[in-house]
C-alpha cells in the first residue's frame, strides 16, 4: 500500500433534479481526489449534497455530468460511463454501506444470502469458494458462523450494520462510501463499529469516503476532511490542520457548533443568522453570503474559485482578510 | 428453555414462517379458511355428496319444502330417517303442501348407489352413481327443499358450486395476470407511460358496470355451453376488476424502488431483471395474495348479480346465481321461503373470503 497511489478521482461530479422549469443543483462541480488507504470525511449540515455525493460516486444513482475516474492497473476508467464489460471489472471496486442498517438490508433474505448476493453476479465463484468467502468476511466483521442462517430481524442495530459492511466487502473493493454508517447506531456501537472500519482499513487497504454530520467521529477516523454547504465543497484539507485553523467561515461556524465535552470550556459559538438557502433558487455570487459576516460585495457577485491556499483548498474571497483579523 | 427454543426458531423464521405464524393467531380467519376448505372440497366431490345430478327431477315434489331428518321416532332411537311426505291441496290457497305422514319411516342409507339419473363421472374420469346418501326406496330427503321443477335444491347448491366456487379462480387469475402485468409496466417504467396507463385505468373504472355488463352478456351467443358462457362472464368481470389490483402493483413498485436494499442490491451489481424477481415481486407476492383472495368474492358476488338478473346462466346449468334467479318473484319468496336458502351459501362464502383477506393482510407484512 502506497498512501501517494490515487485511486480515485471525481472531477466536476454535477446532480441536477428537473421539475418543470425548476431545477435544483443537489451537487455542482464537486472535485477531489482520493488516495489509497486514505479516509476522507465528508461533513455539512443536512441537505447539503452529502448524501447525493456517495450515491452518485457509486452509481446508486446516476449524476447529471462529471467523471469518477478509477485508477486501476496504471489505467484510469470513467466509473460513470464505463460500458457493460467494463462494469463488470469494475463494479466490485467500489461499494457502499448504508445508513439505515434496518432498510439497506432486504428482510426476506437469509443472511447467507444477502452476504453471498454480490458473488452471484461476479466472477463465476463455485458453491464451495462462495461458502469460503462468506466464513473468511463473517469472521472477519466479527459475526458468528452460527448467524448464517437467520433473517435480519433476529439483530440488533449493531449487527446488522456488521452484515451490511460484510455484504460491501465482499467484492474486495477498493474504495467504500460510508454513507452515515454509525449514525443510526448507538454511542457504544458506533465506538466499535469506527474501530471494526479502521481495523479492516488497515488489513485491507480500503479508502474510505466517511459521509458524517458528527464531527467527532470523522475527526476521528479521517485523513482529510472536505466540508460541504449546499451542493459545493467550501474547504477541503488535512484533518488536524482543518479543525485547528478553519479557514472558511462556513467551516469556522459548523466546527463551533461541535460540543466539547469538557463543563469548564467555555465554547464560543459563531451562530449563523438566516435559513440555508434552498438550492431551488441559490444566491447569486457566493452561496454562503447571506449568512456570512464578512461578505463583500465581490461576494454577492461572484462565485469565489476552489483554489488551494496554504496547503488547502478552500473557495471563499476572504479567506486572506480574515487571517489578518 | 421452552422460551429460549421460541426464539432461537424465530432467527431462523422466513417470512413465510412469520406469516403463517400471525395469520394463526387471527382467529376468524383461521375458521374462515376451514370453512373455505370445506366448501371447495364438497364442490371438488359435489357429484357424490349431491343426492341428485344436474338433471334429476321429480314431479311429484315440486315446491317441497325442506324435510327435517329426524333421530328418534316415538321417543326410540333409530338413526337419521325422513317420514313420508303426504301431499294435500290446501283449499284456501289452492296450493298443494307437504306433511310429514308420522307412520312411515324412510331410513337415511350412505354410501349407496343412486337412483336412475344419478350418474356421474367424478373429474370426469371415473363413472360412478354412488352418492354419500339417500333415503331408502319410497322416500325422499330435501335437506334444503325443492325447487318449481322438484329438483332437489341441496344438490343443485353443491353442483352450482362447481361452478361459483371454480370458475371465479379463474377469473381472478386472470385479473391478478393483467393487474401485475399493467401495474409493473407503469410501475417499473413511470413516466409518461405511467401517465397513459393511469388514464386507461381511469376510463375503465368510470364505465357504469351494470349496462356494461348488460351489453357484454348480451354479445354472448345463447348457444354456447354454460361452462363456456360463464368463463365469458368470468373474463367480461376480470376486465372490469383490474384496475385495482393494477393501481396497488404500481404503488408498491414505487414504494419499493426507494428502498435501501434495492439500491444496496444495484451496488451490488444485480441487473434489473434481478433486482425485480429477487427483491422486487417477493416483497409485494404477500399483498398480490391478499388482493387475490379478495378478489374472489367480488367475482362470485358479480356472478351471483349477473345471473340473478337473467344476464348470466340460465337453467338447467347450475350455479348459485341461477338458483337465486327463482326468488325474482315476490310471491315465491312469500310461499316458499327456502328458496333464499342458496343465498346463504355465498353470503358465507363471501365473508369467509373477507375474513381471510383480513387475516392475510394482517399476516402479510410480519416484520411491522
Amino acid at each position: 500500500m502506497n498512501k501517494d497511489n490515487i485511486v480515485l478521482e471525481v472531477r466536476n461530479l454535477t446532480k441536477t433534479y428537473e421539475s418543470g422549469k425548476t431545477k435544483v443543483y443537489a451537487l455542482s462541480d464537486v472535485s477531489f481526489t482520493a488516495r489509497e488507504g486514505e479516509t476522507i470525511g465528508i461533513v455539512g449540515e443536512s441537505g447539503c449534497g452529502k448524501t447525493t455525493l456517495g450515491r452518485c460516486i457509486v452509481r446508486g444513482i446516476e449524476a447529471t455530468s462529471g467523471e469518477v475516474i478509477l485508477h486501476k492497473d496504471g489505467r484510469q476508467i470513467d466509473f460513470l460511463k464505463a460500458t457493460k464489460s467494463e462494469m463488470k471489472e469494475l463494479r466490485p471496486d467500489i461499494q457502499m454501506i448504508f445508513q439505515d442498517p434496518y432498510g439497506s438490508l432486504d428482510p426476506r433474505m437469509t443472511v447467507y444470502d444477502i452476504i453471498s448476493e454480490p458473488l452471484r453476479y461476479f466472477g463465476n465463484s463455485t458453491k464451495d469458494e462462495i461458502n469460503r468467502k462468506v466464513d473468511a468476511i463473517t469472521e472477519k466483521v466479527g459475526l458468528d458462523k452460527s448467524f448464517l442462517r437467520r433473517y435480519p430481524h433476529a439483530f440488533s442495530g449493531g449487527q446488522r450494520q456488521r452484515i451490511g459492511i460484510a455484504k460491501s466487502l465482499i467484492l474486495n473493493p477498493k474504495v467504500v462510501v460510508c454513507d452515515e454508517a454509525v449514525s443510526a447506531l448507538d454511542v457504544s456501537i458506533q465506538a466499535q463499529i469506527i474501530n471494526l472500519l479502521e481495523e479492516l482499513q488497515d488489513e485491507l487497504g480500503l479508502t474510505y469516503l466517511f459521509i458524517s454530520h458528527a464531527l467527532a467521529v470523522v475527526r476521528h477516523i479521517s485523513d482529510r476532511i472536505m466540508v460541504m454547504y449546499l451542493g459545493k465543497v467550501v474547504e477541503f484539507g488535512d484533518t488536524e490542520d482543518l479543525f485547528k485553523n478553519p479557514m472558511h467561515p462556513y467551516t469556522k461556524a459548523l466546527l463551533s457548533a461541535a460540543p466539547i465535552p469538557d463543563p469548564d470550556y467555555k465554547m464560543e459559538r459563531i451562530i449563523l443568522e438566516g435559513e440555508v438557502p434552498t438550492p431551488v433558487n441559490p444566491p447569486k455570487g457566493c452561496h454562503f453570503h447571506p449568512r456570512c459576516r464578512y461578505a463583500t460585495e465581490q461576494c454577492r457577485n461572484t462565485y469565489p474559485p476552489f483554489e488551494k491556499r496554504n496547503g488547502r483548498y478552500i473557495a471563499c474571497w476572504n479567506s486572506g482578510a480574515m487571517e489578518a483579523e | 428453555m421452552a422460551q429460549k427454543k421460541k426464539s432461537s426458531n424465530y432467527y431462523y423464521a422466513s417470512q413465510w414462517t412469520l406469516m403463517y405464524a400471525k395469520f394463526r393467531k387471527h382467529k376468524l380467519a383461521m375458521a374462515s379458511a376451514i370453512i373455505l376448505i370445506i366448501f371447495y372440497l364438497t364442490a371438488i366431490f359435489g357429484n357424490f355428496i349431491a343426492p341428485q345430478g344436474t338433471e334429476q327431477f321429480d314431479s311429484r315434489y315440486v315446491n317441497c319444502g325442506p324435510t327435517p331428518v329426524h333421530f328418534f321416532h316415538e321417543g326410540k332411537f333409530v338413526g337419521p330417517f325422513v317420514y313420508g311426505l303426504q301431499k294435500e291441496r290446501n283449499m284456501e290457497t289452492f296450493m298443494y303442501e307437504f306433511s310429514e305422514k308420522s307412520d312411515e319411516i324412510y331410513r337415511i342409507r350412505f354410501f349407496q348407489q343412486g337412483q336412475r339419473g344419478g350418474e356421474y363421472k367424478w373429474l370426469g374420469l371415473f363413472e360412478s352413481n354412488l352418492h354419500l346418501f339417500e333415503a331408502e326406496e319410497g322416500g325422499v330427503v330435501f335437506l334444503i327443499g325443492t325447487d318449481y321443477m322438484g329438483r332437489d335444491l341441496f344438490s343443485r347448491v353443491v353442483l352450482g358450486s362447481q361452478i361459483s366456487l371454480f370458475i371465479p379462480i379463474v377469473g381472478m387469475i386472470l385479473t391478478v395476470f393483467l393487474g401485475i402485468l399493467i401495474g409493473s409496466i407503469a410501475g417499473y417504467f413511470g413516466g409518461r407511460v405511467d401517465n397513459v396507463i393511469q388514464r386507461l385505468i381511469e376510463v375503465v373504472r368510470s364505465f357504469p358496470q351494470v349496462p356494461l355488463w348488460m351489453a357484454l352478456s348480451a354479445a354472448i351467443p345463447p348457444t354456447m355451453k354454460p361452462a363456456q358462457i360463464f368463463m365469458l362472464m368470468t373474463i367480461i368481470l376480470s376486465l372490469i376488476s383490474w384496475p385495482d389490483m393494477a393501481r396497488t402493483v404500481r404503488s408498491k413498485f414505487f414504494s419499493i424502488k426507494k428502498e435501501d436494499y434495492i439500491m444496496s442490491a444495484r451496488i451490488s451489481g444485480a441487473p434489473g431483471s434481478a433486482i425485480v424477481m429477487r427483491h422486487m415481486i417477493p416483497s409485494f407476492l404477500s399483498y398480490i395474495i391478499v388482493r387475490m383472495s379478495l378478489t374472489i368474492p367480488h367475482l362470485i358476488v358479480g356472478e351471483t348479480t349477473l345471473s340473478f338478473l337473467g344476464l348470466g346462466l340460465r337453467s338447467p346449468a347450475t350455479s348459485w346465481g341461477v338458483l337465486l334467479q327463482e326468488t325474482n318473484k315476490l310471491e315465491t319468496i312469500m310461499f316458499f321461503g327456502w328458496k333464499l336458502l342458496p343465498m346463504i351459501f355465498v353470503f358465507i362464502t363471501v365473508l369467509a373470503f373477507n375474513f381471510l383477506g383480513d387475516g392475510l393482510r394482517d399476516a402479510a407484512d410480519p416484520y411491522k
